[in-house]
């Protein structure tokens, strides 16, 4: 009622740009999920028609010749571990860098730790793999071991600046009454800095899910430690042929992230902008 | 003289398996070589039962395989050596992008026990070249049909790798359309064009081209140039001593022009169509006729069964072809294994040097083998299958490591431009500069 | 009094000591990971980088900064560069823009935007290959059949196959994900723009322009500046994208130095000359995000 003329042409507008941007995020899945039940010949005739069935052949191949469940389990076993670890690690070096930026240990360790943000990937790739092949941890644990410690220069920094803009009373009040400088982290900072290592821990669960170079220089030796992305890569050269069949292997690829995302997506969101904006 | 009787009896045991091949009638012809077997190669069969690794513990070797549409008819060679050898497991892995990963493997001294590789490829010469594979002259190399061995010795005079199967190259094409349009078979290269020319004034499309993947238009250059070139190791050298360049060479250009007046028919936009795109758009119909290797048969049957298509060579201007015969697979063993499992990987090696094992593997893969006595029948590339006898020249050409990259890198650009002579020539430095890394690095 | 004081200060410089000592603890964890699994690997990367190592040879000698020299004389180098900045500006500016626009529109609309925004960040959470793997079908059966009934010339054939548009595909992809993650943020600051500060507004009679450029704007700039270091990272080591849909092609149009890097390494047998090539990599991506940094705190400064 006390929108104005011009407001209700803005929300008209906002309507259609949203739908318009909505159609085009939505047009991949909706391909993927029609050519994934049609046969090629179907397809060939039609890029877009709707399928005549249900045809489900292309999902039984993909089950039938590759072991999906390992490597869902694979996946959902290096996610969960990495970002566990993250957890327990990175918030505890970052509170102990934020409240000591002014000694130099920790001013120093604070700008070592952020010069792995402006290092690409490719940079250590294989004189890692080489390093990680004397080690004996070109395996999941390697593999676990990197990602955490990847991902350790752009947790440090979004948490330092956080910490930061928590005061220290809480806890300085905590170790009056005699708690411990762990209990005191433990059972005050924890809870205050949740929104940001949510965030972190968020964007990392994304990232280690979906990661294929890692995966794959450093699980090259068995299929059986292979994640999510090998396998799908993996099947998609060598059943390319049969686009069909891809994108069926592409659809059950994506379920698993994308039912998390329908089930949790209220807690994704929250968490993923909870630390990147201060209320 | 010793050398000259064994390349007779080869050559009579390869023509035999070519004869037997073209009967197409798999019984009676398999049983020929087994009778050539103990004549041309006695020592093949004394040993698997006396090598260590038999008499006891139980064994799995790692079998990195790079062909993916050949898994399965690896998997067979592979029951059937553990069925003979149940103390053995052989564990075949296929991996995403294998030369990332049998790179990180060497630079962590971790070569699989054996894998399967190209014996022309440059990572599988540098390999050799650096101590990473095992030689196997004394391992496996007994059955081998003579002319494939000398080709493969490495610059130390070693054997590092058991030459399998053969390819060929030449012109799939739907024989259902060719049938309808009452086409014949082209001999010659004007009536090649003369049948394009036919589709395009009906509107279709005579040529599938999946320029997107460069080396298939790499592939296309060497088929065109090969059926007068077959053999080009001696033109490799001019270019090396800068006795020729191949902008100057008459060969190299004509191919050039053709590749460019076949494109004329394509089904356009051939940049952004992939390899498995193609094969998937000619077998469900699109296309007269697909320029490839044979390799691509077992896609194209797999895309769609109903499909039914052959081979014909890729003409030339006067029609008297030679068809070169490239090499497919090798199996080479990793340096790195343990004494148990390079026992193990030895017997499979000369396992699958058999002549069992290579017409097992020629049957389901429909390929040629290096092995002796196996005889090929490959449904979809009888057209030149039979030719092989009279026409095939053996092409191996090894070229400095990275070039044929560096090559591919840049192909695609004459599609786009037509400048032969700017690549031919870009390709004349880039030939020389990777010769001379070559030489530096060896020194 | 001053007895119990002094026990005092001694207990309380006691436990500082052992505070310090156990912040150092926390930290060393990830100091010594970091060590040993990045540190240690540059370092043997700077190392082969001054080598002539294939990466497959068993030995090697050192050979100084030739590679180095290499490098910077290579014509495929500075293409790739270049092409890596045509590339980063066009993301980060269509990035920003993008998201910008999609999170003042769902803010906008209140209460029913939640549909909208479920939908706005399906793309962030799958893995870039699939991603890369679809659109590149997409591009070639999708869209020129509707580029050709709708008569749209650039549409009519595939982006990725024409040198001139291949990078613009692979932008499309690009924004297509990389947009959802920044309208999550921008949706979020615009929500934690006191509401009170806009009536305010209102009541001095400044214009909607007005209102968003001196009450929206400065709540958002921390924001721009993450997107704009994390995008400008992204788009210089850009390569999981180019990879699954053109390999560089065609004809190294779309050669990225990632993808170079990677060829060099794995196909070409310039092993050494890649990590060079990274390591140079390496100092661009630093001058740059250095430059971002500097630049937006010299702004928020302003604010603050």
């Amino acid at each position: 009622m006390r929108l104005s003329v011009g407001g209700k042409i803005l929300k008209v507008v906002s309507y259609a740009f949203l739908i318009l941007g909505a159609l085009i995020i939505l047009f991949p899945f909706f391909v993927t999920i029609i050519t994934s039940l049609k046969t090629q010949q179907e397809s060939a005739e039609s890029f877009f028609a709707l399928p005549s069935s249900f045809y489900l052949e292309n999902f039984k191949s993909v089950f039938q010749k590759a072991g999906y469940f390992t490597y869902f389990r694979n996946s959902a076993l290096i996610t969960i571990t990495s970002v566990v670890l993250i957890f327990l690690l990175d918030p505890m070096c970052a509170y102990g860098i934020s409240r000591n930026l002014h000694k130099p240990y920790f001013k120093i360790i604070h700008y070592y730790l952020l010069c792995g943000i402006f290092v690409p990937f490719q940079v250590v790739m294989i004189p890692l793999v080489k390093y990680l092949g004397t080690l004996h941890l070109t395996s999941q644990l390697g593999l676990i071991i990197m990602h955490v410690t990847f991902a350790s220069s752009q947790a440090i920094f979004l948490l330092v600046n956080y910490i930061r803009s928590v005061p220290p009373d809480l806890e300085e009040a905590a170790s009056i009454d005699g708690c411990t400088t762990f209990g005191a982290y433990w059972r005050v900072v924890i809870p205050l800095v949740k929104p940001m290592t949510m965030t972190i821990m968020v964007l990392n669960a994304l990232w280690v899910w979906n990661d294929f170079q890692m995966p794959l220089i450093i699980l090259n030796k068995s299929a059986e430690t292979w994640t999510l992305p090998l396998f799908q890569y993996n099947f998609k050269s060598q059943y390319t042929y049969d686009y069909n069949m891809a994108f069926a292997s592409y659809l059950v690829a994506m379920v698993p992230v994308l039912i998390v995302y329908v089930c949790a997506q209220k807690y994704i969101v929250a968490g993923l902008t909870q630390g990147a904006v201060k209320t | 003289m010793k050398k000259r009787i064994l390349c007779a009896v080869l050559a009579a045991a390869m023509a035999a398996s070519v004869l037997a091949g073209c009967g197409g009638d798999t019984k009676p012809s398999s049983s020929a070589p087994k009778e050539d077997k103990p004549a041309s190669s006695p020592a093949s069969q004394s040993t698997p039962e006396s090598t260590p690794a038999s008499t006891g513990e139980a064994v799995e070797i790692e079998f990195v395989q790079q062909k993916r549409e050949a898994v399965d008819s690896f998997q067979a060679v592979i029951d059937l050596f553990q069925e003979k050898n149940p103390n053995i497991t052989v564990k075949q892995s296929v991996m995403p992008d294998a030369a990332t990963v049998l790179m990180t493997r060497a630079s962590t001294n971790e070569m699989p026990d054996v894998l399967m590789h190209w014996p022309t490829d440059s990572q599988y010469i540098q390999f050799a070249q650096q101590g990473r594979l095992r030689p196997l002259d004394d391992v496996c190399m007994d059955n081998v049909l003579e002319q494939y061995i000398d080709v493969l010795k490495s610059a130390d005079g070693h054997n590092y790798c058991l030459p399998f199967s053969c390819n060929f190259m030449g012109v799939f094409y739907d024989t259902e359309k060719f049938a309808a349009a009452k086409y014949e078979v082209p001999k010659t290269w004007d009536e090649l064009i003369t049948i394009a020319k036919d589709i395009k004034s009906k509107g279709e499309v005579a040529f599938m081209f999946p320029d997107k993947d460069a080396w298939t238009i790499s592939q296309l250059w060497s088929n065109i140039e090969g059926k007068n070139r077959p053999d080009n190791a001696q033109y490799y050298a001019d270019l090396r001593s800068g006795a020729t360049t191949f902008q100057d060479d008459e060969l190299a250009n004509d191919a050039w022009k053709k590749i460019l007046e076949l494109h004329e028919y394509s089904q356009g936009d051939t940049l952004s169509l992939g390899y498995d795109q193609c094969i998937s758009d000619f077998a469900t119909g699109t296309g007269y006729m697909f320029i490839q290797g044979i390799w691509a048969s077992a896609s194209i049957e797999a895309a769609n069964p109903d499909k039914k298509f052959n081979m014909f060579p890729m003409p030339n201007d006067s029609g008297d072809i030679k068809q070169p015969i490239g090499l497919d697979t090798g199996i080479c063993a990793g340096a790195d294994s343990s004494p148990e499992k390079a026992a193990a990987a030895d017997l499979f090696l000369k396992f699958m040097s058999t002549t069992e094992a290579a017409q097992l593997y020629s049957d389901l893969d429909h390929s040629p083998s290096c092995i002796k006595g196996v005889n090929a029948v490959i449904p979809q590339g009888q057209g030149i299958v039979d030719i092989l006898a009279e026409k095939g020249v053996l092409s191996v050409a090894s070229l400095p490591a990275g070039f044929e990259e560096t090559k591919r890198s840049k192909i695609q650009n004459v599609i786009l431009n037509g400048d032969i002579t700017g690549y031919l020539t870009e390709m004349t430095s880039d030939y020389l500069a990777a010769c001379q890394a070559e030489d530096e690095q060896t020194s | 009094m001053s007895k119990p004081s002094a026990r005092a200060v001694a207990s309380s410089t006691n436990g500082m000591k052992r505070r310090n000592r156990v912040m150092v603890l926390f930290t060393l964890p990830v100091v010594l990971l970091f060590s040993t699994f990045f540190t240690v690997p540059v370092i043997l990367g700077v190392y082969y980088s001054m080598t002539n190592w294939t990466g497959i040879a068993k030995d090697y000698k050192f050979i100084g900064l030739r590679n180095y020299g290499n490098v910077l004389t290579d014509k495929r180098f500075w293409n790739a560069i270049f092409f890596n900045f045509k590339y980063t500006i066009c993301l980060v500016i269509g990035v920003l823009v993008l998201s910008l626009l999609i999170a003042l529109a769902i803010n906008q609309l209140g209460k029913s935007s939640t549909v909208f925004r479920t939908i706005y960040f399906i793309p962030a959470v799958l893995s870039l290959v699939t991603v890369g793997l679809i659109w590149n079908e997409l591009f070639l059966r999708a869209f020129p059949p509707i580029g050709k009934a709708l008569n749209i010339g650039f549409l009519s054939t595939s982006l990725l196959g024409n040198p001139a548009t291949a990078m613009f595909g692979i932008l499309i992809v690009n924004l297509w994900q990389g947009c959802a993650t920044p309208t999550v943020l921008f949706i979020a600051g615009l929500q934690s723009v006191p509401k009170d500060l806009y009536e305010a507004a209102t009541i001095d009679g400044a214009n909607a322009w007005q209102k968003f450029k001196n009450i929206t704007v400065p709540f958002l700039l921390p924001i721009v500046t993450m997107l704009v270091i994390t995008t400008t990272k992204g788009g210089l080591t850009i390569f999981d994208y180019i990879q699954s849909m053109t390999a560089g092609g065609p004809a190294q149009a779309t050669e990225a130095i990632g993808i170079l890097i990677y060829r060099h390494a794995m196909s070409e047998g310039k092993f050494a000359q890649s990590v060079a090539e990274s390591m140079c990599l390496f100092v661009i991506v630093a001058i740059v995000s250095f430059a971002t940094i500097k630049l937006s705190s010299k702004k928020q400064v302003g604010d603050d």
